[in-house]
């Protein structure tokens, strides 16, 4: 199988801040190949801005192998951009001098008209204070300040959670069109799976720390089927949720053999469907799909 | 250039959308043999939808044969549609089955739930 | 290709120096009028006492003395000021350098540009360390000429504290402690105020402990007889007392050398062989200054080392 390169890959990753402290990821093994839109979705708390910040060589895992870009996230410093949650920036600075803080950081791989676009699209002058800006403003200088460094790989962290409905839509747009034009690799995350429909191409789910999820959406939708019926027993399918539905029963399915002739009807879940159906049931086994799936653990050992 | 509308709430694949409304402006003469399509980007910027959903929809519309893409230049309208098979001899045995399911009793619920259940059965999803 | 060359800018200055140039403006402003007004007190103070003879170390052993003191006030609050310096340093370097930025998350604002943490940490520590350096040997060399203008017997002493540390290397030595003291608590702490607070006390911490035990850093010299009871007026002198006849020294006792007749008679009468004195002479100024800016570099280093490790482990 002709493999693409992978953009990020995991091996037994696990994380902790201090010892005794519980991990925020554990074991996390997955793989996300070059050239995709990738939601990271989870609950709160799921380890989502932890994997972001590792795979940005923020931090350090305590286990595990982590490649980024081919090589170690620190190496890889030069060819990924990253926005924080909380979108850092210097307050005291103008949004001209933290796009100029932007150029003089990246030398040679600056692409000043890029990051004015995606700052200056909606009426923000050059000679605005950072301090004073609002939240969604914020959230543009800062993905300005991403794609004004021609990255491989984004890793936007939450980054729509600030914007009205309009820039958040111009702002996906410029994304998208970054995404197109340069064969970048995206990475958002989000507690909503519904925010990124449509926009995103892969599907990378972290529940309590651990992959649930990973691989192509369409690979993953068309892993699971919706079975309704009256019979007892979902036969050979590998149930991850079911509940009474009138006087039988629904279940999310991993079909493990024919569906047809099945006595219930057969429906393709939605991705949200199938995202919420996993969260609640933190016992089904977790699925990653072959281009998720990492080659041999030693291969991708640093 | 021709503009794509995407319903993310419609249920139809994104690529799908973009493959039907680009055979509709075809149908209504909006492209016509020779027109390019908008680029890949150009759709993602305006749409915000996946840059791959794009290129799998022109790829459909290529092997189709409607669309070609030159490397380099853009993707370009081959040929165009038919105004629409309005008075070809099986919307005349769609109108007859119609006029036949009426006689028998069927209101308009009944007839269009069971059209689409032929439908489904006969056209697996994805199928063109 | 859209790439577009920013602005022209001083080719002296750009990248990761400018940055931290550009961040700390206001520090830097705060710095360059602290160095000018002290130079120009300074000069001030150098200017009032060219031609007065009461500052004329030639004049032996001193020409009038109406109220000496007055004379060297200034001499002292500037001493005083530039003894405090390493502990704002400190401040600073713990506070709006290191802390605040990893308690913004711009310091990752940083690390996520083409720039590792290491090469982060090392401009945020060498362009401050150039200036204060700068200034500080510059203020420094300059509180030196107008101390030394000031007569032996009159000028504050070489080893009262503030003197001490204005008139030498050791204070860039402590500022240099500051800065990495403040670099490496604003790591640990990861907040403005913490790391400042931190940085402060593990600075005086160093300062108080050092200042106790400056006269320790050299073997003091020991006197008897004579020399011991007429010291020079510029030597420190750290004991002084007796030897009794049964060959012991006794701290306290002084026998008066003003009247001739009055010392012998004062050691016949106590049973006491002789007087002795335990002191550092004022040779010995360049002896303690070095061993204190030795052990002071050491420190930073120390903390510079501590620094760097701690923010090696921490990210990728």
């Amino acid at each position: 199988m002709n493999r693409q390169e992978a953009a990020v890959e995991a091996a037994g990753l696990g994380m902790r801040y201090a010892w005794g402290r519980d991990h925020v990821l554990r074991d996390c093994t997955f793989r996300l190949p070059a050239g995709r839109i990738c939601a990271l979705v989870g609950p709160n708390g799921a380890g989502k801005s932890t994997l972001l910040a590792l795979a940005a060589g923020l931090l350090r895992p305590t286990e595990g192998q982590l490649r980024v870009c081919g090589t170690t996230p620190g190496a890889a410093r030069t060819r990924l951009a990253y926005v924080a949650q909380d979108k850092p920036l210097h307050p005291q600075l103008t949004v001209a001098a933290t796009l100029r803080l932007g150029a003089e950081l990246n030398p040679g791989r600056w692409d000043q008209d890029a990051a004015e676009r995606v700052a200056f699209g909606s009426g923000l002058t050059p000679g605005a204070r950072v301090r004073a800006l609002s939240g969604g403003q914020r959230t543009r200088v800062a993905l300005a300040l991403a794609l004004g460094k021609r990255a491989e790989l984004l890793l936007l962290d939450e980054p729509m959670a600030d914007l009205d409905p309009l820039s958040r839509h111009e702002l996906t747009g410029a994304l998208m069109a970054t995404a197109a034009e340069h064969g970048t690799t995206v990475v958002i995350s989000s507690h909503v799976v519904a925010e990124l429909d449509g926009v995103c191409d892969h599907l990378l789910l972290l529940g309590q720390g651990r992959v649930r999820l990973a691989g192509d959406t369409d690979d993953l939708l068309a892993a699971h089927r919706l079975l309704t019926g009256t019979g007892a027993d979902f036969g050979p399918h590998t149930v991850v949720e079911e509940h009474p539905n009138g006087r039988g029963r629904t279940a999310l399915v991993r079909p493990g053999g024919a569906l047809e002739g099945g006595d219930w009807l057969v429906e393709e879940p939605t991705l949200e469907e199938l995202v919420l159906a996993h969260l609640r049931n933190p016992g089904a086994p977790a699925l990653l799909t072959a281009d998720a799936t990492p080659a041999r653990r030693e291969e991708i050992a640093v | 250039m021709v503009e794509f509308r995407i319903d993310r709430r419609s249920g139809v694949a994104t690529y799908l959308q973009i493959v039907q409304q680009t055979k509709q402006a075809l149908r209504l003469g909006l492209l016509e043999p020779g027109d390019r399509l908008p680029t890949a980007r150009e759709v993602v910027e305006a749409t915000a939808v996946n840059p791959n959903t794009v290129l799998k929809a022109y790829r459909e519309l290529e092997r189709e044969g409607l669309v070609e893409a030159r490397r380099g230049l853009g993707t370009f309208v081959q040929k165009s549609l038919g105004a629409g098979p309005a008075d070809s001899p099986l919307a005349g045995e769609l109108t007859d089955w119609m006029r036949r399911a009426r006689t028998a009793g069927l209101d308009r619920e009944d007839a269009a739930a069971l059209f689409q259940s032929v439908l489904d059965q006969e056209f697996s999803e994805g199928e063109r | 290709m859209t790439a577009v060359a920013p602005a022209p800018r001083p080719p002296f200055l750009r990248g990761l120096p400018w940055s931290v140039v550009r961040l700390h403006r206001t520090a830097l402003w705060l710095w360059i009028a602290f160095v000018a007004a002290g130079t120009g007190w300074l000069l001030r103070a150098l200017w009032l006492s060219a031609g007065d003879e009461r500052y004329d170390p030639a004049c032996a052993p001193r020409c009038i003395d109406p109220e000496p003191f007055d004379a060297y006030i200034p001499l002292h609050l500037q001493g005083r000021v530039m003894a405090i310096l390493p502990l704002a340093v400190a401040v600073f370097a713990g506070g709006a350098l290191v802390g605040r930025e990893l308690e913004r998350g711009t310091a990752a604002l940083a690390w996520v540009q083409s720039v590792t943490p290491t090469r982060w940490l090392a401009t945020k520590l060498a362009v401050p360390a150039l200036l204060l350096t700068g200034g500080t040997t510059g203020l420094t060399l300059l509180f030196r000429r107008v101390w030394s203008t000031g007569h032996p017997e009159d000028r504050p002493g070489w080893y009262e504290n503030d003197i001490f540390l204005s008139t030498g290397p050791v204070l860039v030595a402590y500022v240099l402690l500051g800065l990495a003291l403040g670099a490496l608590a604003g790591l640990l702490m990861r907040r403005t105020l913490s790391g400042l607070g931190l940085a402060f006390f593990a600075t005086l911490l160093v300062y108080v402990l050092l200042a106790m035990g400056r006269t320790h850093l050299w073997p003091a010299t020991r006197w008897t007889g004579f020399e011991a009871a007429r010291l020079p007026g510029d030597a420190e002198r750290l004991e002084v007392g007796v030897i009794t006849a049964a060959g012991e020294s006794v701290q306290g006792p002084e026998c008066n050398l003003d009247q001739p007749g009055e010392f012998d008679q004062c050691l016949t009468n106590n049973e006491y062989t002789d007087v002795y004195a335990v002191g550092h002479p004022a040779s010995h100024y360049w002896p303690l200054q070095l061993v204190e800016t030795g052990i002071v570099l050491a420190l930073a280093a120390l903390a510079c080392w501590a620094a760097f490790a701690l923010l090696r482990r921490r990210t990728a």
